[in-house]
């Protein structure tokens, strides 16, 4: 709240409590990093959260929120947009729209004639992230050089646009409290489907609870932030790896996980250049890897 | 008396191959069934379908005389429980927590496991001789003490009726008798166990029915005593079976 490209003292921010306080401060703190230190929270959280549910839905500790494409899809309808110069809720609404025509593209072709096996899903996600992929390459390709830094920026994570997350909010509490009373089935769907239905669990209904609830978190995270990497893929394990395996506790603990790495990224990537500001999934990853690396040093169960 | 476990002119098919032929089992508590069959031959599918989760051409299949269709998932899980030939595991946990999930269908939504699930899931890790390994990691393990880890949880879900596939594969001498003696004991105590396996000699040994799929459909069951010859036994695996019995027991090679 305090630093950034023009300081705030720990004075002036009391001050700012106090009624008839500066009008600059007053802006600062309220409409520039109130709402983005919020975003980071919400996104960090959403991703992490959806990484996890992703990781156990597709049996894959290589999952990860955008696997299935749906950055992907996001991407190429944000950029696409971009191309027509639109902006602010032009650009989040279809980033949104993006992302849910992948999740629906996923649900359907992987369905296709058989059953809904998590490597069925998996290949479709994958094949039709590749498909996103080009796409996006073929939008660079043919963009006005003006445009391709918002562009690189959107595809790295960026947060400086960041407006107040209520939608966010609201969907990131939504999809937690749904998701509070099945955390104990996550635990026995992982030993594999015959197994769990064995111990009374309706696999495929819970599967698409799973895939509904982590598309709808990824969709929000990606319409807010752009696609930020690695949070998602890596907080879960992160988690693991200080031994909580219980995904009534992983759960939980990702989310919240998630949504403090994510923050203090965003920080960093607003101050340590200051004034310019990096996107913030540059600054993930430079956090993470390190964090992870070090934590599977010391790991000796895997 | 109602029987624990009764299947009514039961047909089952897989893909093209068909699996048994109307066929009618009527269990009771004590009974203890080998199901014996070339690869291929059904086993698999038969104790799926046993447990509800292959569907079956015709006839029906009940639990204390209620088809397992009127049954919900959760309680189904309560009644009875499936070892599954194979496992994966992917992520890290530990063995108790693996045994733990065996707990899973008796807790309500919100309910966290009591100390009488621990205790549940103590005395089946110690049934299985792996109470050593209980804060091991899964994946550290070797693949018995694994195989040992899943009927542990199988212990641990406590239904009257236990469907095994190939509960001896992966382990050792010691560890199959004690495992089958404990089977035994379990069906001596009012429960219905049915396993599949490659060795008459052992189904010969701790089952007192025993169930031979031909692999065209056709099956036949009875006292393990009774159908268990040298001459069934060559025509089931397609290939001479010898018998060498002493005083104890009656063994099957092949030749």
């Amino acid at each position: 709240m305090l630093s950034g490209s023009v300081d705030v003292s720990v004075k002036q921010f009391f001050d700012w409590l106090q009624p008839g306080s500066s009008a600059t401060t007053s802006e600062l703190i309220l409409d520039l990093r109130s709402p983005r230190a919020l975003s980071a929270l919400t996104v960090g959280a959403l991703l992490a959260g959806a990484g996890t549910l992703m990781q156990v839905l597709l049996r894959n500790p290589l999952a990860d929120p955008y696997i299935m494409g749906v950055s992907g899809g996001a991407a190429v309808a944000t950029m696409l947009a971009m191309l027509f110069s639109a902006t602010g809720i032009w650009l989040s609404g279809s980033a949104f729209v993006g992302a849910f025509i992948a999740i629906a593209l996923v649900f359907v072709i992987a369905r296709g004639q058989g059953n809904w096996t998590p490597t069925r899903l998996l290949l479709t996600g994958v094949i039709l992230a590749f498909g996103w992929a080009a796409l996006i390459s073929f939008i660079l390709a043919i963009s006005p050089a003006m445009q391709l830094r918002g562009m690189l920026y959107w595809l790295m994570g960026d947060l400086s646009g960041a407006t107040m997350p209520y939608a966010g909010i609201v969907i990131l509490v939504i999809t937690s409290v749904v998701m509070l009373p099945l955390l104990r089935q996550l635990n026995v769907l992982l030993l594999g489907d015959d197994q769990a239905s064995s111990l009374g669990i309706h696999t495929r209904r819970a599967q698409i609870i799973l895939f509904t609830i982590a598309s709808l978190m990824t969709a929000t995270a990606v319409t807010i932030a752009g696609s930020v990497g690695f949070v998602g893929l890596v907080i879960p394990h992160l988690i693991r790896l200080t031994g909580i395996n219980d995904h009534r506790l992983l759960f939980p603990a990702s989310v919240c996980a998630g949504a403090s790495l994510l923050c203090i990224a965003d920080t960093l990537s607003r101050t340590m250049l200051a004034p310019i500001q990096l996107p913030v999934g540059v600054l993930t990853a430079l956090l993470g890897v390190p964090l992870f690396l070090y934590l599977l040093y010391r790991d000796r169960s895997l | 008396m109602t029987n624990l476990l009764h299947t009514d002119a039961l047909t089952i098919h897989i893909g093209q191959a068909r699996v048994c032929t109307q066929l009618t089992l009527a269990l009771q508590a004590g009974d203890c069934v080998g199901v014996l069959g070339k690869n291929g031959s059904g086993k698999t599918t038969l104790l799926r379908s046993l447990a509800g989760l292959h569907p079956h051409d015709s006839g029906s299949i009940s639990l204390h005389g209620k088809t397992i269709e009127r049954f919900s998932l959760q309680s189904l899980a309560t009644q009875r429980s499936l070892l599954l030939q194979e496992e994966t595991t992917l992520f890290p946990g530990t063995v108790a927590q693996s045994v733990l999930t065996g707990r899973h269908p008796y807790l309500a939504t919100w309910q966290q496991e009591t100390t009488d699930d621990y205790a549940i899931v103590d005395q089946a890790m110690q049934t299985m001789d792996i109470s050593h390994l209980r804060d091991r990691q899964l994946t550290t393990l070797s693949g018995g003490e694994r195989r040992r880890v899943s009927i542990a949880r199988l212990l641990a879900q406590q239904t009257d009726v236990m469907l095994l596939d190939e509960p001896l594969n992966h382990l050792d001498l010691h560890h199959q008798i004690a495992l089958l003696h404990h089977l035994r004991q379990c069906s001596d105590a009012g429960r219905v166990i049915i396993f599949s396996s490659h060795d008459p000699s052992l189904v010969d040994r701790f089952c007192n029915h025993a169930l031979l799929l031909f692999g065209n459909g056709e099956q036949q069951f009875g006292e393990s005593s009774e159908i268990l010859t040298e001459e069934t036994l060559s025509r089931l695996y397609q290939h001479p079976v010898q018998l060498l019995s002493n005083d104890q027991q009656r063994i099957f090679v092949a030749r």
